[in-house]
């Protein structure tokens, strides 16, 4: 998302109208909320989030080179405070990078599992429940509508590291939710 | 090529991000594969059923549609820090005030009564 607006916006701030920040602040501020909240499941801390991102971003902004790359920048500005948030936040605060499928899931409990009668709310329960790594390639492919490329510029993988948990994320949730397609079909 | 590895094409087909020449690659593998095929079906609903889980905060956007001014209208980015914990911060201020204040008025009310004049016996006394 190379915006040009952006980079007006920034060059504005730069000559010392900072109101401009405001028109970045409106312009990002509800899209990066969406996805602060879809990571984090918790109102609030997504609003802090993003807050915090802003702010960081604002301070910091002398050091963006390239402009046209604030969407990017931002959200990774905000990406990191998501895993800050969650480090700080999970038992044992850590943040798995192993690839084996039973490490795309977190936790979950089968009590809250049986309580979940609709699609909808199976999808979201099993999507709120893989592993933040894969959620987030998810969340901003299904939900951002990036591209392999500019996810990649946001998390600082490769875009066949998206790739691969990209598929990974999917595989793990039709095996979860395969049995649920088939019984909407049969009814 | 094995199914995995056509999986994964399937999985970046789904991405409108597969190239044309491998695309065409797939469809013939995919005419071929019943597992394949049953795995790009359940891809294809899978990505319609997440469409649907939807965008969870339109309905509560104005709730909080916050606004960041710099400058002239300076209200400075909100400090980092839990929110909730600013919350039970002055929902427990509330409560001590709220206990002082009618703490304060009940100690009026047994002073007024202490400072009241006695009634006279000849009143109290039956007659």
């Amino acid at each position: 998302m190379h915006s040009p607006e952006d980079s007006e916006l920034l060059s504005q701030i730069r000559s010392g109208n900072e109101r401009a920040f405001t028109d970045l602040y409106n312009k990002h501020r509800r899209r990066l909320l969406a996805y602060c909240f879809r990571l984090l499941q918790d109102r609030v801390a997504a609003e802090d989030v993003v807050q915090v991102a802003f702010q960081k971003a604002y301070e910091s902004l002398s050091s963006l080179n390239k402009p046209e790359l604030f969407f990017y920048w931002l959200y990774s500005i905000a990406r990191n405070e998501v895993y800050s948030v969650v480090r700080r936040t999970r038992k044992n605060g850590t943040i798995s990078s192993i690839d084996d499928e039973k490490d795309i899931w977190d936790e979950e409990t089968p009590h809250e599992l049986v309580l979940k009668n609709e699609l909808a709310e199976l999808v979201q329960y099993h999507l709120n429940h893989l592993k933040l790594e894969y959620r987030e390639v998810l969340i901003l492919r299904q939900y951002d509508k990036l591209s392999y490329a500019e996810i990649a510029a946001i998390t600082g993988d490769t875009i066949s590291s998206v790739e691969s948990r990209l598929f990974k994320a999917r595989k793990a949730l039709a095996k979860k939710l395969a049995p649920y397609f088939n019984e909407e079909e049969k009814s | 090529m094995n199914c995995v590895e056509y999986q994964q094409m399937i999985s970046r087909l789904v991405d409108l991000e597969l190239k044309a020449a491998a695309s065409t690659e797939l469809f013939e593998h995919l005419g071929k594969c019943a597992e394949c095929r049953e795995f790009l079906d359940t891809m294809m609903k899978l990505t319609a059923e997440l469409d649907k889980v939807g965008m969870p905060l339109e309905h509560s956007e104005s709730i909080s549609d916050k606004r960041f001014y710099v400058g002239d209208r300076m209200s400075a980015p909100r400090m980092a820090g839990p929110r909730s914990f600013r919350s039970r911060i002055s929902t427990f201020a509330l409560l001590i005030m709220l206990t002082l204040f009618i703490g304060l008025l009940f100690s009026v009310n047994i002073s007024a009564q202490r400072t009241q004049e006695p009634i006279p016996q000849e009143l109290v006394q039956p007659r």
